[in-house]
């Protein structure tokens, strides 16, 4: 049975424009190598952080909502764990909609 | 009866999530600590809801 999970990552917030493609095209790979299909995915920019992860007083926010089975989850944990670009993740289920708007998106931080 | 500022309401119940920064500081004080049950006058199920919100924001350090 498949529910719907949502992710948040804390990304480098020094990485390039083609550091972070490819990073993006990590993730996506990833999600196509275990058939989830990503429904609905932000880019909330970079924002000042309220303490400091690792020594960086900043951070890139990507987000990711999508709708898989209970063992996928545990998968990804692994995945960005072992992540070098990504300083901090939160993978949560979801009680919204799968394409709902997030309120961080028109709020300057 | 004076309407409270940190009023919590049955639409705050639905909206509350950690995304939901704006309206999650109404519920913290200067410090950054949560406000007791007993002063927002919120039911058991809020109070937990709303613990658990404030807490993934801190750990994604968005509050």
């Amino acid at each position: 049975m498949s529910k719907l999970y949502e992710t948040t990552i804390i990304v480098k917030p020094d990485l390039g424009n083609d550091q972070v493609k490819d990073l993006l095209i990590s993730i996506n790979n990833f999600f196509a190598e275990n058939s989830v299909s990503v429904g609905y995915q932000e880019d909330w920019g970079i924002k000042n952080l309220k303490f400091t992860i690792r020594k960086y007083s900043k951070g890139s926010f990507k987000f990711f909502r999508f709708e898989s089975g209970s063992d996928f989850p545990k998968k990804l944990d692994i995945f960005l764990k072992y992540n070098t670009d990504c300083l901090r993740y939160l993978i949560s289920k979801s009680s919204q909609k799968i394409d709902e708007i997030t309120p961080q998106i028109n709020k300057a931080n | 009866m004076m309407k409270k500022n940190n009023e919590f309401t049955q639409e705050d119940f639905i909206k509350l999530d950690y995304k939901n920064t704006h309206l999650l500081k109404r519920f913290i004080n200067e410090n950054g600590k949560i406000i007791p049950q007993r002063v927002l006058n919120t039911t058991r199920a809020g109070q937990t809801k709303l613990a658990k919100a404030i807490k993934q924001a801190r750990f994604l350090s968005l509050i």
